[in-house]
């Protein structure tokens, strides 16, 4: 079967279920509840472009669910059976879920930042920020989507996935050893990856994204190795 | 019910393999800690801060002109003059200006010997607090602000300070008991580093300090104890700035009827302390332990299993209340035997890096450790009670990580300003973590004591409470649900 | 194409447990093949390698001369029911059945013809987790005839139908193979089959026991249960 045609029928499936469409619209709603918040509670900060994005860092625990979801969803209830049934070549499933899992958070990332923008208020906002939480938050999901299709358990998945963005970034003030928590805070997804909203630590921000950008690859291709190489019965 | 409901738990694989991950996650990242944790001085020993008499790691550097006492006796003396310099302040940090900081302090002072660390008594001006009676490092008792008259005596153990704005009229701002023997009794000057503290991504505070000098002018000295004024500078570290070489240096001058100190440092508890890290692993402990407390419910809703449950305990907010105990119960001597493991073991690692674990005392290290069990404990029952209330493992599992674990993370890894950080710690479960402050904010010390520093804004009890009571909400909230719900 | 199963020298273990060894039969068109053995007999497992869920350690299975996995579009070669109840519950039948049509290039009327055929038309817009066991059953069917294929492969199908179930089921069977379909069925119901297949493939321990017409069993044995009582004692 024709690319296209997988991709119609994951995104017939996305749709059909209300558990996409609900994260995107909650992922809205708690990126701009906290960024009301952090308004309403924060005079004057070193980094208030930072500060405007943070409730991105709820919204993508929500989008890193759902795109957990999508994959590990269908291993939980055994779809993932007649998913391969229809297309036993197996990585476009993967291949198409990824393409409308982007879709549908790009959208929903416009849609938050544009919020955040909106909340600060301050004219000039910088693009880059606003751009890179963008695509930051796309990664994460396609990270969580990778996850997923490797561990093939929802909580398993959520549990790594939810564990590198957040995990990560607490341990480090507990990493005495500044060329430890330096290394890891570079190299953590979340860590690297939200650099691009600093507009302080402004060295080599799209470094970061790179960096945040290969985990997800990683985890896309080892999820497709696993998809091609398991059996599903 | 309870023993049934143990059952039930140890003999699902992977819940106790999940409880037993968490431990070894508890252990395993205490340990990574204090593995990578290193402090070297140049291939030798590196000194440790003294410690004082209550135990503290203390600061003990100040500038003191002193005479034996070997009775009872008194020293009275006006602070004429208070002035000093600040190396090179905000915003452009290219000049030095003249000024104190605000816990600059010129005063009296009985100490037992000339070593740091050792028990003391001070009547001290300070630049912004007005007088305060301090003694053994931790303890600090405001004064009358306008007072630039202050006294100190000793009559048989007790130490008694006294202030006043004129020399007659006089009040007493504290005693400190205990004393025997011949004290040092006589001048006292210590002037703090400027600090500037400003958010760290990685965590923490990045703290900025400068050198800071004050000097004082005392006359109208009355002391019963006799001979000549000695001047040394306790707990010296032999380094000099720029400004102490060229420009002056620290000391003591006598004139006819005055005394005039010179000097930097500070007497005080010691700040930037830390413990060996044996409690960085409750963090990902914790989200190993909130997937296996919602599991512990939600499959058997999945399973369809609540109903076999339901028709052999059918007093349904019973079963819930076991359940919980269960979990809560299971979850603390997990997290028990945890912090009895990772305790020796990472503090050995640390120690034997070079690094200095700051003394606690005993209580606070039961606390730290039971502490910390019971809040692993009760955050474990707030996601159980979650995934009662919701009876979607995932959803349920998320809702316990955005409550506990993301305002935890969004207020100590200073993303967050300090308030609104201080605020996530005190409303949501997470305020639990104040268990974990290892050392209390000592007012007159100047600090950054944001939560990103270990400082927390509840007390732990407080903290932990607010926790329980999520728990107890989420619990109950999940019992009107059950009992209203058609299995 | 050719609706014939060749199932040669299938080969399969689960860590130190043999699934397979060496299974080899034919299945051809125009009748109804039974295919029963006891509970770990390599019946579930046989299938999923057959429809490429399953990789097999060494051996064929093929459908037509070609893998399941080379089918470009598989539904339209074969029709598989493995698990009934492997349903989002969220979503609509119909919307079950929409994303295989789409996933196979299939219009969505064709979803429509179904539900009216297995008699689900009247429930297709409701979530099929309300759904019950035969209701999901006749789901399951349905996703089954989808592509309208030469070759069906139904494992247990009886599974929670109610009697007007079962005459539905076995008419549908009977129907298909009369039409020159081949119709490979798993079942413990050795009455059911007695009647309904007329090929019998007898398993047990991962391999082939008996494959014979179902009259010369019973010619044998005196029934088909006495026959798969002896054979696999």
């Amino acid at each position: 079967m024709p690319i296209p045609a997988v991709v119609r029928a994951e995104w017939t499936k996305a749709r059909t279920t209300p558990d996409l469409p609900l994260a995107m619209a909650l992922t809205v709603v708690a990126t701009l509840t906290v960024a009301a918040l952090v308004k309403a509670t924060t005079a004057d900060t070193p980094d208030p472009v930072r500060v405007g994005l943070l409730g991105l860092q709820l919204g993508q625990a929500i989008i890193a669910v759902a795109a957990v979801q999508l994959v590990a969803g269908e291993y939980g209830t055994g779809l993932i059976r007649s998913s391969l049934l229809a297309v036993p070549r197996r990585w476009p499933v993967l291949a198409a879920k990824a393409l409308i899992l982007t879709a549908a958070t790009t959208a929903t990332a416009v849609v938050s930042v544009a919020g955040c923008v909106l909340l600060d208020g301050r004219p000039g906002f910088p693009v880059r920020p606003a751009v890179g939480s963008v695509v930051y938050l796309g990664l994460v999901a396609l990270l969580a989507l990778g996850a997923a299709a490797t561990l093939r358990s929802a909580t398993a998945s959520a549990g790594v996935v939810l564990g590198l963005l957040f995990l990560v970034p607490s341990m480090l003030r507990w990493l005495p050893d500044p060329d430890w928590a330096d290394f890891v805070y570079r190299a953590g997804p979340a860590t690297a990856g939200t650099r691009i909203q600093s507009t302080v630590d402004v060295d080599t921000p799209w470094r970061g994204l790179a960096v945040t950008a290969a985990w997800a690859v990683g985890a896309l291709l080892l999820g497709a190795l696993t998809l091609q190489r398991r059996d599903h019965g | 019910m309870i023993r049934a409901e143990f059952t039930k738990f140890r003999s699902v694989r992977g819940w106790v393999l999940g409880l037993a991950t968490a431990v070894a996650l508890f252990v395993g990242m205490g340990w990574l800690t204090a593995a990578g944790s290193f402090t070297s001085c140049d291939d030798q020993a590196c000194p440790s801060p003294p410690v004082g008499p209550e135990g503290q790691a203390v600061e003990d550097h100040f500038g003191f002109a002193h005479r034996t006492l070997t009775g009872d006796g008194s020293l009275t003396a006006r602070v004429r003059d208070f002035s000093g310099i600040i190396t090179y302040p905000p915003p452009n940090h290219d000049e030095i200006v003249d000024g104190l900081v605000p816990w600059a302090k010129a005063g009296l002072i009985v100490k037992s010997d000339i070593n740091p660390g050792s028990p003391y008594a001070a009547i001290m001006l300070t630049a912004d607090h007005g007088v305060r009676f301090q003694h053994n490092y931790v303890h600090d008792a405001a004064g009358p602000v306008d007072a630039r008259w202050l006294r100190i005596s000793r009559s048989g153990a007790d130490v008694t300070a006294y202030a006043s704005a004129d020399g007659r009229n006089w009040t007493t701002v504290g005693t400190m008991s205990g004393w025997s023997g011949p004290v040092r009794i006589g001048f006292a000057i210590a002037s703090p580093p400027d600090i500037t503290a400003k958010g760290n991504p990685m965590g923490g505070s990045i703290v900025q300090a400068r050198f800071t000098q004050a000097s004082a002018v005392f006359d109208q000295i009355t002391s019963t104890a006799g001979g000549a004024w000695r001047y040394d500078e306790v707990g010296a570290d032999g380094l000099r700035t720029d400004w102490e070489k060229l420009h002056r240096a620290p000391g003591m001058t006598t004139g006819s009827d005055t005394l005039t100190l010179t000097g930097s440092g500070d007497i005080a508890p010691a700040t930037d302390m830390r413990v060996a890290p044996y409690l960085a692993g409750a963090l990902p402990a914790l989200l190993a332990i909130l997937v296996v407390a919602v599991l512990f419910i939600t499959s058997e809703f999945r399973r369809g299993l609540i109903r076999t449950t339901l028709l052999a305990s059918p007093h349904r907010a019973r079963m819930l209340a076991a359940k919980a105990a269960v979990i809560g119960g299971v979850t603390f001597a997990a997290a028990l035997i945890a912090v009895v493991v990772a305790r020796p073991l990472v503090s050995h690692v640390f120690r034997a890096n070079g690094n200095f674990a700051a003394p606690t005392g005993l209580l606070t290290d039961l606390r730290l450790s039971l502490g910390t069990a019971a809040l692993l404990a009760a955050t474990a029952v707030c996601a159980y009670a979650l995934g009662a209330l919701l009876r979607r493992g995932l959803l349920a599992i998320v809702l316990a990580v955005a409550l506990t674990v993301v305002p935890y993370l969004l207020a100590t890894a200073s993303v967050l300003p300090v308030a609104a950080g201080e605020w996530l710690l005190r409303l949501t479960p997470a305020a639990g973590f104040a268990v974990q402050q290892a050392f209390p904010a000592y007012e007159q010390v100047f600090h950054p004591y944001t939560p990103a520093d270990g400082y927390f804004p509840l007390a732990p009890a407080a903290g932990l409470a607010v926790t329980c009571l999520w728990a107890a909400g989420l619990l109950t909230l999940a019992t009107v649900r059950l009992n209203r719900a058609d299995i | 194409m050719d609706a014939t199963i060749d199932i040669t020298g299938l080969r399969k273990s689960y860590g130190p447990t043999a699934a397979l060894r060496e299974m080899t039969f034919t299945v051809r068109p125009g009748q109804v093949t039974g295919f029963v053995g006891p509970n770990g007999a390599g019946k579930s497992t046989t299938m999923r390698i057959l429809l490429g869920l399953d990789h097999p350690d060494g051996g064929t299975a093929l459908i037509g001369g070609r893998r399941y996995r080379d089918l470009t579009k598989p539904l339209e070669a074969v029709g598989a029911l493995l698990d009934g109840t492997a349903l989002q519950p969220s979503r609509s039948g119909r919307n079950h059945l929409l994303w295989l049509a789409q996933s196979q290039g299939l219009p969505a009327s064709r979803v429509d013809e179904l539900l009216d055929e297995v008699g689900l038309a009247g429930v297709a817009r409701r979530r099929a987790g309300g759904y019950s066991l035969g209701m999901r059953q006749r789901l399951g069917v349905a996703a089954a005839l989808l592509g309208d294929p030469p070759v069906l492969i139904l494992d247990e199908p009886f599974n929670g139908l109610d009697p007007a179930g079962f005459v539905w089921m076995r008419d549908l069977l009977r129907t298909r193979a009369r039409e020159g379909r081949a119709v490979l069925i798993s079942s413990h119901l050795m009455g059911e089959l007695q009647d309904l297949a007329g090929h019998v493939i007898v398993v047990d321990r991962g391999r082939v026991v008996a494959d014979a017409p179902t009259r010369a069993m019973r010619e044998r044995y005196g029934s088909l249960e006495s026959a798969y009582l002896e054979l696999t004692r």
